[in-house]
């Protein structure tokens, strides 16, 4: 799983990313609570426009997604072509208190890889599914919630320093990521793990008043 | 039940990310289950998964991708696979509580290890239940890679802390631990490691039986 890493360096994730070119502030980007209206949509009354708004938007950064994990070509298609059908099956279960669309569709790729991975290897492992009953019903009030948390994180991804906003993406894209983030940052090993302690304990400080 | 030591960030982030999979992701859920704290940071960080996903570089195309799901969409669902029951290991006591993490995992009979030391190994390889008697030490180990301690019941100190029911004990290579289980009842955990443990004594080997047999 380590062939990401040799695609990733601290230039390429800060353009692919392009923190600070980014979206406006969650209150004045229609796209997120746009993507939470096209899921309640395809819930409410399994419409197939907001569906393939939904599909044209995350097939391909889920296929993109799981390319960067290290995923063959056919192998990420399939799986993102798969999220996408549990979109649409699991649709009544996205509660946009909790998450927003974005969160809630990589969750479901997340799942589906680990699924994918369990059954090659044939063992038998808990499914997290944070997908669960939910304890609201959803509404144009709280759906913003979760999408001003989303705005917030990007915010404070874009305001970490470059060393710390990849050894967070490291801990997203790496089975191992001590010695990916020792790699590309050129720190000694028995460096990285306070550097890891130190950049998640800045982000969760950046990000503390919404937990 | 408010646990008093934690999986470190990192680990809760690999959960998050889909990075920590087999009996460590289950060790760390049966924490969550009893863990607000923890429970919320891995939604803030899955919230992290997706901005990072929103953030990803659209990849090409998928060919006919829309039309297939659709088509797939049509057939209908897959017929729901049945769900094995969970098995305990015999003899636990009646008042341990079995994490809903574990409802997939099948449990072997307990296998005696040393005197006071009893292990059970799930059937899949990836976990551990270990049961020690009042007062029994494990000899210092070290370990090669992460791993993780789900304590059921019982408490058990390591020189840095007390661990009791609901708390992870997560401890890597640069520690060398020697865990002096509590006078009060057996201890009964949950293990999982990436790695294996290195012994430097009788009993550690013991634990390194334990995860290597």
């Amino acid at each position: 799983m380590n062939v990401l890493a040799t695609h990733l360096d601290l230039r390429f994730t800060r353009q692919a990313f392009g923190f600070g070119a980014g979206r406006m502030s969650k209150a004045n980007d229609p796209l997120a609570a746009e993507f939470d209206r096209c899921v309640l949509a395809v819930a409410a009354s399994s419409d197939r426009e907001a569906f393939a708004e939904l599909y044209g938007h995350f097939a391909p950064r889920v296929k993109g997604y799981l390319a960067r994990l290290g995923a063959p070509l056919n192998l990420a298609e399939d799986l993102a072509q798969e999220t996408m059908i549990t979109v649409w099956r699991k649709a009544a279960m996205f509660d946009p208190s909790r998450a927003s669309a974005s969160t809630w569709i990589f969750t479901i790729a997340r799942n589906l890889r680990i699924d994918r991975f369990r059954r090659e290897k044939a063992a038998d492992t808990f499914e997290l599914d944070p997908s669960e009953a939910q304890d609201h019903p959803p509404g144009a009030d709280i759906t913003m919630i979760a999408d001003e948390r989303d705005e917030r994180i990007h915010s404070a991804l874009g305001s970490l320093s470059a060393e710390q906003l990849t050894i967070v993406q490291l801990a997203f894209f790496e089975d191992r990521p001590h010695s990916e983030i020792s790699r590309t940052l050129g720190l000694p090993l028995g460096t990285v793990k306070s550097r890891v302690r130190l950049a998640l304990g800045h982000l969760r400080t950046l990000l503390a008043d919404l937990q | 039940m408010s646990s008093l030591h934690h999986p470190s960030d990192e680990t809760l982030v690999r959960l998050a990310a889909g990075m920590l999979v087999g009996g460590p992701s289950i060790v760390v859920s049966a924490h969550l289950a009893g863990c607000a704290a923890c429970r919320d940071a891995v939604g803030l960080f899955e919230a992290v998964g997706g901005v990072l996903l929103e953030q990803t570089a659209p990849s090409g195309d998928i060919p006919d991708g829309l039309a297939r799901v659709r088509a797939a969409i049509e057939r209908g669902p897959e017929p729901a696979t049945t769900q094995r029951l969970p098995r305990r290991p015999p003899n636990l006591p009646n008042d341990i509580v079995w994490p809903a993490a574990l409802g997939h995992s099948e449990f072997a009979n307990w296998r005696w290890l040393a005197p006071g030391i009893r292990v059970s190994k799930s059937i899949d390889g990836e976990l551990r239940l270990l049961r020690v008697a009042p007062g029994k030490s494990l000899l210092r180990h070290g370990h090669s890679g992460l791993e993780w301690t789900y304590i059921m019941a019982g408490s058990f100190v390591d020189g840095r802390a007390r661990f009791r029911p609901g708390d992870i004990c997560e401890v890597d290579g640069d520690i060398d631990h020697r865990p002096v289980i509590g006078d009060e009842e057996d201890c009964i955990c949950l293990i999982a490691a990436e790695g294996n443990a290195r012994p430097h004594g009788l009993i550690g080997r013991v634990h390194q039986v334990i995860f290597n047999t």
